[in-house]
């Protein structure tokens, strides 16, 4: 991973999901229901607001009782299209996306790396296939 | 390209223009027989693919309703797409790898090597490796696989690959190369060689891997022997009162009803839409489905245990610059029951994009969070591969049609269900770990384990076996039941084998236009 996605990666994701329940009233209905839930989660659990609790793994604990819900699923489904399916942040995660249009990787490294021995030559592999 | 009148009776009718369907059409109409190729997508070509993974999925998947059944994790996480097939010029040969083993002798003769199994169905089939060789040398040479056959060189290792082999080379394996792949290593054929593009998978934008798409089925449409109808759905297969069949009522592009009659009718729609087209074709005379007096169509539905172990190492891999799968491990490949399983299995290296590892790492409801987002991190020091190993055919296992829903066309609804026998288990299990191990020979940091894909290799549906009571085609793929209906694809297998199934389809589909040309000269069909 090349340095951390910036903060409009997620802007851009919640914009997405607050407009997905602005055009739609029964999703905008499950989506406030859900938040709520999550939210009361975490008073009862800890007796403060979700964005309040330090420990992200505890955070990720609430979330979890709700991992089956709908409202959740699209808010995940959202965040890994936002994330893993966005060309704009391949290059962190050191994935190049689209090639065909650059020629290929014949000349860009698809056998570059040094902490392995190379594959064996064209004359070893010609000789491989013979008789 | 011919065209043949609907009211024909002396064509070949081929359903479907896959591995199986392409291949026999072109190998008819090279000897001269008529055919009409019907293929329910669109017509493709080299420049319509993208290097995209969902973009390509979207644009050349099946994607009719469909649903998955059955006790493995996908009737829960892949609940609508239990496999993953193209629909479309071409059939999934456009989107395959390119992988093209050979079975081993063994694996034509599983219930002789391995005995009877309780919960599972296996059969031997009626053709030995001896009879495929020189099946195979010929589909070799038509697909251009590297080796000793063509001569073409295996392709260059790529740094995913390499990752791999070393580890194989540290835990003393012999048997893994990058081939015998269907992809030009040097140009062939009036093909290129293979640029190292990637994305083999959403398609080869420059023609170097085989499909039916770029061979097959443009060389047929070249003679006057062979029209090919897209956006044509078949059906129905027709019969007289004799029991042959007639000919195929399709849905046309324009959502007509057409009848093309036919002298001879070839299913070639993979495994789930061959027994379905068969079992939607039931009349009163063949109540339960055409060519299924044994029962067996629809049954035994196979598609290779499966799994994927992507391994995160010390420095970058970038696994997905060149060719997807660019090495298979073979070293085991072999029956030894007291590895807790019957059968053997291949490693195969194969790189996903982050899109694809993203979604699949972790399939279903639980796939998010730290952990796989910190899986996810480690994307570009990844290699990894997929295991694939035989699966056992089973009774439960199949495709049987939906008791209500329908498709668009009005067509019952196929519902495909899977259940992992003993074997899949511990067999994946064992795969795993062997795969672990060879990465961390070489210092992986992470070993992460992924559950099947939906399926990629779909098989024995309507498997061939000598005995017209257990297997609904012969050893040449035509029915036991109607002499001028044939089986062209991945279902007729009656194992699975540990290979990727589409040389022997290939092989199967040259023998089978041979015999067929034969039948026809000699008046039997
Ligand atoms: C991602 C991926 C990678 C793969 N890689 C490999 C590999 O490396 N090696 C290997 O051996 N195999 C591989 N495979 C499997 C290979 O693609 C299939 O085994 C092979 O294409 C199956 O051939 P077929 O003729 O049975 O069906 P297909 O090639 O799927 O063709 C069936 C065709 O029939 C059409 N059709 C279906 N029903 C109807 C109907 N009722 N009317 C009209 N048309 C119909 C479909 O639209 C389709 O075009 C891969 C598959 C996938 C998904
Ligand atoms: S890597 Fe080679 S075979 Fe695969 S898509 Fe690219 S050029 Fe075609």
């Amino acid at each position: 991973m090349n340095g951390r996605l910036s903060i409009d990666v997620y802007q851009a994701i919640a914009d997405g999901v607050s407009a997905g329940a602005d055009a739609d009233e029964a999703n905008a209905t499950a989506l406030k229901a859900g938040l709520g839930e999550v939210v009361a989660q975490a008073q009862a659990l800890f007796g403060s607001s979700y964005v309040d609790i330090p420990d992200d793994d505890a955070r990720e604990g609430i979330l979890r009782t709700f991992q089956n819900e709908g409202f959740f699923q699209g808010v995940r489904w959202a965040a890994y299209f936002g994330i893993y399916n966005n060309p704009d942040v391949w290059l962190k995660f050191g994935y190049q996306g689209s090639s065909v249009e650059h020629g290929d990787y014949i000349d860009r490294g698809f056998s570059d790396i040094t902490f392995v021995p190379e594959g064996p030559t064209l004359e070893e592999r010609m000789a491989q296939v013979k008789g | 390209m011919a065209t043949f009148d609907l009211n024909d009776e002396g064509v070949v009718v081929i359903v479907g223009s896959g591995a199986g369907g392409g291949t026999v059409a072109n190998e008819l109409a090279q000897k001269g027989i008529k055919s009409v190729v019907l293929e329910a997508g669109p017509r493709f070509d080299s420049s319509d693919m993208v290097n995209d993974e969902w973009g390509a999925f979207q644009k050349l998947s099946w994607l009719d309703k469909r649903y998955s059944a059955g006790g493995w994790h996908g009737a829960v996480n892949h609940q609508n797409l239990p496999a993953w097939i193209v629909k479309g010029y071409g059939g999934s040969t456009v989107h395959w790898a390119g992988v093209a083993l050979r079975f081993k002798e063994y694996e034509f003769k599983t219930r002789s090597t391995y005995g009877e199994i309780a919960d599972a169905n296996i059969e031997d089939w009626p053709v030995s490796l001896e009879e495929m060789t020189p099946y195979y040398e010929k589909a070799e040479i038509k697909m251009g696989v590297t080796g000793k056959t063509t001569g073409m060189p295996h392709l260059p290792w790529n740094n995913g690959f390499r990752v791999l082999a070393e580890g194989c080379r540290r835990t003393g394996r012999t048997d893994y190369d990058s081939g015998p792949m269907a992809i030009n290593s040097i140009e062939r054929d009036g093909r290129p060689a293979c640029q190292q593009i990637g994305f083999c998978m959403q398609g080869c934008a420059i023609g170097a891997k085989w499909s039916t798409m770029v061979t097959e089925l443009p060389q047929a449409e070249d003679t006057e022997y062979c029209e090919i109808r897209t956006g044509a759905m078949a059906l129905k297969v027709e019969h007289d009162d004799s029991g042959k069949v007639t000919g195929v009522l399709y849905a046309d592009a324009e959502g007509n009803q057409q009848l093309q009659k036919a002298r001879v009718v070839c299913v070639a729609g993979n495994s789930i839409e061959s027994p379905r087209l068969l079992l939607n074709s039931a009349s009163a005379m063949f109540p339960d489905g055409l060519a299924n007096s044994s029962g067996q169509v629809g049954k035994n539905y196979m598609v290779h245990t499966t799994g994927g172990v992507y391994a995160a190492m010390p420095e970058p891999v970038h696994m997905f610059r060149g060719t997807s799968v660019a090495g298979i491990v073979g070293d085991d490949v072999y029956h030894d029951p007291s590895r807790g399983f019957s059968g053997g299995f291949y490693l195969e290296f194969l790189s996903l994009g982050l899109p694809f590892m993203a979604a699949f790492m972790e399939p279903g409801n639980t796939g998010w969070g730290k952990s796989v987002a910190q899986g996810l991190e480690q994307y570009d020091h990844m290699s990894g591969v997929w295991v694939l190993g035989e699966d056992l055919a089973q009774d439960q296992n199949g495709v049987t049609l939906h008791d209500s829903e329908v498709d668009q066309y009005g067509l019952a609804v196929p519902v495909v269900a899977k259940t992992p026998h003993i074997n899949d288990v511990n067999m994946t299990n064992y795969m795993f770990e062997t795969s672990a191990q060879i990465y961390e020979a070489v210092g992986a940091t992470d070993v992460y384990e992924l559950p099947a894909y939906p399926a990629s290799h779909n098989m024995g549906t309507n498997r061939m076996h000598a005995e017209a009571s257990k297997g609904v085609v012969n050893a040449f793929g035509q029915s036991h039941d109607i002499a001028n209906l044939f089986v062209s694809d991945g279902s007729q297998f009656t194992s699975s084998g540990a290979c990727n199934p589409t040389l022997t389809i290939v092989a199967l589909a040259i023998r089978q236009a041979e015999y067929i040309a034969q039948e026809m000269n000699a008046q039997n069909i």
